[in-house]
C-alpha cells in the first residue's frame, strides 16, 4: 500500500512538471481499467490462447473456453497495473498486426500468428536479475507474461485439458511412489 | 465483565442450562475434551462461535474438480480485499475459503503484524490443519529449564507419553519408527512411501551426515482403515473436509463419538464471553456466551469447563473474565495471561531440481511429504554457538507440472504443449520449522476502545521474531542448501519469506503451564492454578513452542487433564 502511495505521489509531482511521458506512462498503469477492450477482444483472446496452446492430438486452447476464463481472470484476478498492461497490449497488438499484415490477427497464417507472438514474446520478455525483479513490481505483469499465464492456467485446469491432455485422477484411491514412465507419459492434471 | 444487575434468577432455567462440564470451542483439542468427558459419562455441553459442519454432508466442495470452480482455485481481487490474513496461510483457496473467517467480519488489531488465521465453525481448524504429528521429547521438556527461558514444564515425556500412545491409537498416524531420542516413536499405522528421488536423497544425507535422518512423515492420514475411518484416497484435497473419512477432524472422529454416547450437546453460534466466577466457591460458575445470530446473552453451568477457544482467543476470553477476585482476568492472578505468544518461523529452506531418475513417475498424490528431525543443539556433538534450540525440514521431491514451469518455459506451440504436458524434471524443497523461544513482550491484550460488532473487545497482537529466531533462520536456510547440495542436486536456491508471526498457525503459549502460580496459569494437570475447575489444553497451554507441529501435544494432554478431572470427581476433589 506504502509503494503504491510512494508512485502515486511521484506520478503526482512528475505531472507537476507537465505531462511528461513518465506521467502519461504512471496514469495508463493506475487509471481504472477500460474492460470492455476485454470483451470487444474475445475472438482475437481465444486465437492467441490457440496459437499458444495448438490443437494436436488433443484440443488446443481455443476450444476450451480459455478466452472466457482469460477476460474473468484479468477482471477478478488480476492488479491494477498487469491489468491496464494487458488490455493495452490487446490493442497494441492489433495495431501491429494491422500495420504489418494489413489484416487481424484471427486472419493471419499460422506462420504469420507464429512471428507475431514472437516479437511480443520478446518485446514482453522480463529483464534478468534483480533489475528485472523491481522493474515487472514497479510496472507490473507484461501483456504476453499475462496472457501466456492465464492461457496455461486456463487450459491445464479446463476438463478437456485435464483429461485429455493431461492425466487426470479423480481418485486414485492408492499411492505408488515410484512407476516406470509409459511411452508418451502424460503428465498429471493436478498434484 | 459481570453483569451486577443479573439478580432475576430463574431456576428453572439454571436448571436447563446446567452440565456436567462445559467445554469452550469444538477444534483439535475442544473436540478431544468432548469426546473424553462424554465417554466418561459427563453431560456435556460442546459450545462452537461459527456454524454448524456436518461431516461429509457439509463438505461441498469435495467432489468439485478444478474446472468446477470460477476461478480454478486462483486466488481473487475479491479474497485479497474480503480476507487478507486468511490469504496468507498459503492454504486458502476457493475450495476451502469456507472453514475460513471473513477478515471485515472478525477484526483483530496488529500492533506488529501477526497473522491470525481462523475456522470460525464446528471442528474449527482441525478441518483445514496440515496433519503432520510428532512427539515431544525431554530435550523439549527439559530446555526451558537447564536454560533458564521462560518457566519449566511442569511434565516430562513421562507424564505425557503413555497420553500420546492413546490418542495415536484413536487418532491413526502413519509414520515409520525411527529409534530417535528427540523424535520419539509412536503408535504407527503403515508408513506411506518415499518416491525414487526422496529415496536416493534419504540414502545420501543419512550417509553424510551422522546426526541427521530422513523419515516419511507421521501424519494424520489414514492408510489402512481405522476406528471405521478412511483409508486416505491419495487425492489430497484434504482442506475441503474428507468424504473417506480419510484424515484425522473433529468432525470426522471425536465429535461423532461423543455424540454416540448421548451425553453431548452442541450449541453452535454462541460465543463465549467469559466465564463466570462464584466468590464462594472459589470456582467458575459456568460461561455466559453471546448467540452470534441473534445477539442474546445466555448462561450456562457447569461443575468443569475446559476451555479449548485457541491461543488467542482462549487468552482474549481469560482476558474478558473480570471479577473483584480477578480485575485483570480470569486465573490470571499471575499476569501471564495473554503473554509468552510464540509461532513456529518457517517459510525459509531451499528449492532445487535434480538430473536423473527421468524415467520414474508416481501414481496418486500423497498428502505428506519427509520429515528431518532436528539436528541441531540435540547434544554436546551438535551444539551450536549462534543460537539455542533447532529445527526440523518437512520437504518433498516431484517432478514438475504445468503449474512450474509455467514461469520459465519459453516458446508457444507444439513444443511448448508437449513439454507443458509431460512430467518435467525432479525437483525437492525442503522447508524448516523452527522453535521459537517464549517473549513476555511478544503478548496479545484487549484493546480499551475498539469492539467487535457483538460489542466484545477487539483483540491486540503484539509479536515479533527476535536475535534467536533471526540466527536460527541462517541456519535453516544454509543447512537445506548444504543437504541439497550434497546429494547432488543441481540449480540450488536458498530462500528466506520473512513471514510474520501466525502465519505457520502454530499459535501457543499465553495461558502457560508450570509449576509456580506465581509465573504460570496452569498447572501440571492442565488447571488452572487460581481456579480449580477450569482445564485449559489448546495451543494456550504451551510452556516452549519446541519446532514439532504441536496438535498431537494438545490431543494427548486434553485426554490426560480429562482422565484427571474424572478421577479427581470421584474423590469428590472438584
Amino acid at each position: 500500500m506504502k509503494r503504491r502511495k510512494v508512485i502515486k505521489r511521484l506520478g503526482i509531482i512528475i505531472g507537476g512538471l507537465g505531462l511528461s511521458y513518465s506521467g502519461i506512462k504512471f496514469y495508463n498503469l493506475y487509471k481504472h481499467p477500460y474492460f470492455q477492450n476485454l470483451e470487444d477482444h474475445k475472438d482475437l483472446i481465444g486465437a492467441l490462447a490457440e496459437t499458444i496452446i495448438p490443437t494436436t492430438d488433443s484440443p488446443g486452447a481455443g476450444e476450451t473456453g480459455t478466452d472466457e476464463f482469460i477476460i474473468k481472470m484479468i477482471r477478478d484476478c488480476t492488479e491494477r497495473k498487469a491489468q491496464n498492461n494487458f488490455i493495452s497490449g490487446l490493442d497494441n497488438l492489433s495495431d501491429y498486426v494491422q500495420n504489418h499484415y494489413k489484416k487481424t490477427f484471427q486472419q493471419c497464417s499460422l506462420s504469420e500468428r507464429k512471428a507475431i507472438l514472437t516479437h511480443f514474446e520478446m518485446a514482453d520478455q522480463p529483464n534478468k536479475g534483480i533489475f528485472g525483479k523491481a522493474e515487472r513490481k514497479f510496472m507490473g505483469d507484461p501483456f504476453f507474461i499475462t496472457l501466456k499465464k492465464y492461457t496455461v492456467i486456463g487450459y491445464c485446469t479446463s476438463k478437456i485439458g485435464a483429461t485429455q491432455a493431461l492425466a487426470y485422477d479423480y481418485i486414485p484411491g492408492k499411492y505408488i511412489a515410484s512407476v516406470p514412465l509409459t511411452p508418451n507419459q502424460k503428465a498429471w492434471a493436478t498434484r | 465483565m459481570g453483569d451486577p444487575n443479573q439478580t432475576h434468577i430463574n431456576t428453572k432455567s439454571i436448571d436447563q442450562n446446567t452440565y456436567d462440564a462445559i467445554v469452550i470451542g469444538s477444534g483439535i483439542s475442544g473436540g478431544w475434551a468432548a469426546k473424553e468427558l462424554c465417554e466418561k459419562g459427563l453431560k456435556t455441553l460442546l459450545l462452537e462461535r461459527g456454524r454448524n459442519v456436518e461431516h461429509i454432508k457439509d463438505y461441498q466442495t469435495a467432489f468439485l474438480n478444478p474446472w468446477d470452480f470460477e476461478y480454478r482455485l486462483q486466488i481473487s481481487d475479491r479474497d485479497k480485499e474480503e480476507n487478507p490474513v486468511q490469504i496468507q496461510s498459503g492454504v486458502y483457496n476457493e475450495g476451502n475459503r469456507h472453514f475460513f473467517v471473513n477478515d471485515k467480519e472478525h477484526p483483530y488489531i496488529q500492533t506488529s503484524p501477526f497473522n491470525w488465521i481462523r475456522g470460525y465453525q464446528l471442528g474449527g481448524r482441525s478441518l483445514v490443519w496440515g496433519r503432520q504429528c510428532y512427539r515431544l521429547s525431554d530435550l523439549d521438556f527439559e530446555a526451558n529449564s537447564k536454560e533458564s527461558i521462560g518457566v519449566d514444564w511442569p511434565i516430562r515425556y513421562a507424564d505425557i507419553a503413555p497420553w500420546y500412545d492413546y490418542v495415536e491409537k484413536f487418532v491413526g498416524i502413519s509414520g515409520q519408527a525411527e529409534g530417535l531420542p528427540q523424535l520419539p516413536d509412536g503408535f504407527f499405522l503403515p508408513p506411506m512411501d518415499m518416491n525414487s528421488v526422496e529415496k536416493k536423497f534419504k540414502e545420501i544425507i543419512q550417509k553424510k551426515f551422522k546426526e541427521r535422518c530422513v523419515t516419511i512423515g507421521r501424519t494424520a492420514n489414514l492408510t489402512q482403515g481405522w476406528n471405521n475411518r478412511g483409508p486416505c484416497q491419495f487425492r489430497n484435497l484434504c482442506t475441503r473436509g474428507c468424504p473417506f473419512s480419510g484424515y484425522f477432524s473433529s468432525n470426522a472422529a471425536t465429535i461423532p463419538v461423543a455424540i454416540a454416547t448421548k451425553n453431548l450437546t452442541i450449541r453452535p453460534f454462541s460465543i463465549a464471553v467469559e466465564i463466570t466466577y462464584d466468590q464462594n466457591s472459589q470456582k467458575a460458575k459456568g460461561v455466559r456466551i453471546i448467540d452470534a445470530e441473534t445477539k442474546k446473552t445466555y448462561e450456562y453451568y457447569s461443575r468443569i469447563i475446559f476451555l479449548n477457544a485457541s491461543t488467542v482467543a482462549t487468552a482474549a476470553i481469560l482476558l474478558q473474565s473480570t471479577s473483584s477476585r480477578f480485575p485483570y482476568g480470569l486465573g490470571n492472578s499471575s499476569g501471564q495471561v495473554g503473554h509468552n505468544l510464540m509461532d513456529h518461523h518457517f517459510r525459509v529452506g531451499a528449492e532445487a531440481k535434480y538430473e536423473g531418475f527421468n524415467d520414474q513417475y508416481y501414481i496418486g498424490r500423497r498428502p505428506n511429504g519427509i520429515y528431518i528431525p532436528r539436528f541441531r543443539n540435540i547434544n554436546a556433538a551438535t551444539k551450536r554457538n549462534d543460537f539455542i534450540r533447532g529445527f526440523g525440514y518437512q520437504g518433498n521431491a516431484q517432478r514438475e507440472d504445468w503449474s512450474d514451469q509455467l514461469s520459465d518455459l519459453s516458446g508457444f506451440g507444439e513444443d511448448f504443449k508437449k513439454k507443458l504436458t509431460s512430467p518435467g524434471p525432479w525437483n525437492m524443497g525442503l522447508f524448516a520449522w523452527g522453535e521459537t523461544l517464549p517473549y513476555f513482550e511478544n503478548k496479545i491484550t484487549l484493546s480499551k476502545n475498539e469492539k467487535d460488532k457483538w460489542g466484545l473487545p477487539l483483540v491486540e497482537i503484539d509479536f515479533s521474531f527476535r536475535d534467536n529466531e533471526n540466527a536460527m533462520r541462517k541456519d535453516m536456510k544454509d543447512s537445506a542448501a548444504e543437504m541439497l547440495e550434497s546429494a547432488g542436486f543441481t540449480d540450488i536456491t536458498p530462500f528466506d519469506y520473512h513471514p510474520p508471526g501466525g502465519t505457520c498457525v502454530h499459535e501457543m503459549g499465553t495461558v502457560r503451564m508450570g509449576h509456580d502460580p506465581k509465573t504460570s496459569v496452569l498447572n501440571k494437570w492442565n488447571q488452572m492454578h487460581d481456579v480449580k475447575n477450569v482445564f485449559i489444553t489448546d495451543g494456550s497451554c504451551m510452556t516452549s513452542s519446541a519446532c514439532q507441529n504441536p496438535s498431537l501435544t494438545y490431543m494427548a494432554l486434553t485426554a490426560r487433564a480429562c482422565d484427571y478431572v474424572v478421577n479427581e470427581l470421584k474423590k469428590n476433589n472438584l
